[in-house]
């Protein structure tokens, strides 16, 4: 649905690369979440496809359509919610929904029941009648979803749309978009925080320096360090520790053992049934395991070790290679 | 109605237009302008009519004439108050407001934008006006005054309101801060009327030191002649013909009338076109930046 070839966008006349060299494809009724620090390009290239922005090379398209040459297309097939955004005063919720869908020039004969369709998804059916400008920042958020639907796009296009929400809104907020994803939108998501995208999207990119340095599904992205471990090991308090270290050196997966006060981290490499080999080879030779467990690896930590390999490498040899 | 019409038509009276003709009705200044507007315009009017000799019962034609154009400089002046102030904060403030992109995403075009807004604020300069027709209306009875005139003179008034308000968009568009926007549009308008005149003089005390007899031969410069042409008044002096002398006697290679109506359209024309540019994506390029101050 969304195919990026090469986006490449240059400000301040080309001192400062926003977007370098970035491939990004989205399936169809995929929901897409878009990873990376402050000022990694996510807004950049949310703003290109939004046709927004003119890219400085390269090329984007939505639905087969070119963001640049065919953008009326483009806008009828897409919903877009900025970072940021305002709304206008002297509106009522109705009204302010209303507007929009006369500027997308939704039927007068269905945009009554399309607005309320709209304020029933969001939430705020009750709110129809006040003005806009008295909302919550929640409230707002929620309306500018709703906005960004009044045309009944096949594509979202999301940036940022939790910032700013309290836990309890952006629990809520992530209800509405598991709605919409089982209406069969296309969703591309952009956020800092990962744990809040996770088990909303399908697939996730993690963008850097206009980068996009890890992409694919999610599990795929969570699973792939796994075959790293990491183990932790307590024993009962008479235990030889220099024993079990050494028996544990001995084994062919085992990379590391370290002493990290009452326990031992073990580092191994390979899958479930290597892992419970050793602890069989421990029992087997009679030594008492209190504790036996992996340290879950989270998602955030996949990021933040994604990203910090990236910049080794960065430092270490100036690759240019994505990974 | 062909297609090609309905398409237009809901073109031109988008939903833009609509919100803000909404919003001008609803908003309280609409009221307290339009009041002190009457009332000023009744002042004036009143008082010139005081001044008239009450004895004889017949009144000049030229003080009809005089009235007459000191209806229509009113006019102007408070075209010159009211639309830069109404027009220059119309796109810079969807900008300051962060409500421009949402906008530029939908349907619409920025040309569409842009017609919406100039067209609201034309037609709130136009209820200013319907509104003071009675006065038109007093003066017309007076005599003095062919329909012809009344045309001119409201079709003058017409150019000069569509430039002032192209004007404030297109700062507007052009411009980043509402506040400077306005400024500049004040300003502008504040050439328009006064600055012109002054170089205009300067243009003529100047010429007169090469010409000796500049009333009397055919030596103006065009540059002056020009000058004359585009300023609001000594334009429609013209259609009385105020100017007559002075225009045959140096030549009167520009008939300032006209050259001001079509000089007007072209321009606005030109400044709307502009605007749409203006406030078209790559334009956008250095918004994000200052944002981030
Ligand atoms: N209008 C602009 N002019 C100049 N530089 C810009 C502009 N907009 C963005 N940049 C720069 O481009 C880079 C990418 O910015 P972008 O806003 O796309 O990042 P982001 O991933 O959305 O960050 P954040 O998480 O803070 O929203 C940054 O270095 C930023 O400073
Ligand atoms: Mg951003």
């Amino acid at each position: 649905m969304i195919k990026i070839e090469g986006l490449r966008k240059e400000y301040k006349n080309g001192s400062l690369v926003a977007l370098d060299n970035l491939h990004l494809q989205i399936e169809q009724g995929t929901v897409f979440g878009f990873i990376g620090p402050n000022g990694a390009g996510k807004s950049t290239t949310m703003l290109i496809l939004a046709t927004l922005l003119t890219p400085t090379s390269g090329h984007a398209e939505i639905g087969g359509f070119h963001v640049v040459k065919q953008g009326d297309q483009v806008r009828r097939l897409i919903g877009y919610m900025p970072d940021f955004f305002g709304v206008y005063d002297n509106l009522t919720a109705y009204e302010y929904l209303e507007f929009y869908a006369s500027c997308y020039g939704v039927d007068k004969e269905i945009q009554q029941r399309v607005i309320t369709d709209l304020l029933e998804l969001v939430n705020l059916i009750d709110k129809r009648q006040q003005p806009v400008d008295g909302l919550s920042r929640g409230m707002k958020q929620r309306l500018g979803l709703a906005r960004s639907l009044v045309h009944d796009p096949a594509v979202l296009i999301l940036d940022e749309p939790a910032s700013g929400l309290d836990p309890r809104a952006r629990i809520e907020f992530r209800e509405v978009l598991k709605e919409l994803r089982s209406m069969g939108k296309t969703i591309m998501i952009s956020s800092h925080i990962l744990p809040e995208l996770a088990d909303l999207c399908d697939t996730i990119g993690v963008m850097e320096h206009g980068k996009l340095i890890a992409s694919g599904p999610v599990d795929q992205l969570i699973q792939k360090p796994k075959e790293e471990r990491l183990l932790e090991l307590r024993l009962l308090a008479d235990q030889q520790i220099e024993e079990v270290k050494e028996l544990l050196q001995a084994d062919p997966n085992v990379q590391s053992v370290e002493e990290d006060q009452e326990q031992l981290l073990i580092q191994m490499v390979g899958n479930e049934q290597q892992q419970a080999d050793i602890l069989m080879n421990l029992i087997t030779k009679e030594i008492k395991v209190v504790h036996f467990a992996e340290v879950s690896v989270n998602i955030e930590d996949v990021f933040l070790q994604v990203t910090e390999q990236r910049e080794e490498a960065n430092v270490n040899e100036h690759s240019n290679e994505t990974i | 109605m062909s297609i090609r019409m309905k398409r237009f038509k809901d073109w031109l009276l988008n939903p833009v237009l609509v919100k803000e003709l909404q919003r001008r009705i609803q908003s309280r200044k609409t009221p307290i302008i339009l009041f002190a507007y009457l009332i000023v315009l009744g002042v004036f009017v009143f008082s010139f009519f005081s001044t008239f000799d009450t004895q004889s019962d017949h009144f000049d034609a030229d003080n009809s004439i005089g009235l007459f154009l000191f209806l229509s400089a009113l006019q102007l002046m408070t075209a010159a108050f009211v639309l830069p102030g109404l027009t220059s904060s119309m796109i810079s403030g969807e900008r300051e407001k962060q409500t421009l992109y949402i906008l530029l995403t939908t349907n619409l075009d920025s040309k569409q934008i842009v017609i919406g807004k100039w067209m609201a604020s034309l037609s709130f300069m136009l209820m200013l006006f319907i509104c003071s027709l009675p006065f038109y209306v007093m003066v017309y009875g007076f005599g003095g005054i062919t329909t012809w005139h009344l045309i001119l003179v409201v079709f003058h008034l017409f150019s000069t309101m569509l430039f002032y308000s192209s004007l404030g968009i297109f700062f507007s568009a052009w411009i980043k801060r509402t506040g400077v926007a306005t400024t500049i549009s004040y300003l502008a308008v504040f050439f328009h009327g006064i600055g012109i005149a002054v170089v205009g003089y300067f243009a003529f005390v100047v010429g007169s030191f090469f010409t000796q007899n500049l009333m009397h031969g055919n030596q103006i410069p065009l540059v002056f002649e020009l000058l004359m042409a585009i300023h609001p008044v000594t334009s429609l002096l013209d259609i009385f013909h105020f100017m007559g002398d002075f225009d045959t006697k140096i030549g009167g290679y520009i008939p300032f009338y006209l050259f001001y109506i079509l000089f007007y359209f072209i321009t606005s024309f030109a400044l709307l076109i502009a605007a749409s540019y203006m406030m078209m994506p790559h334009r956008f390029q250095w918004r994000r930046r200052e944002e981030k101050k």
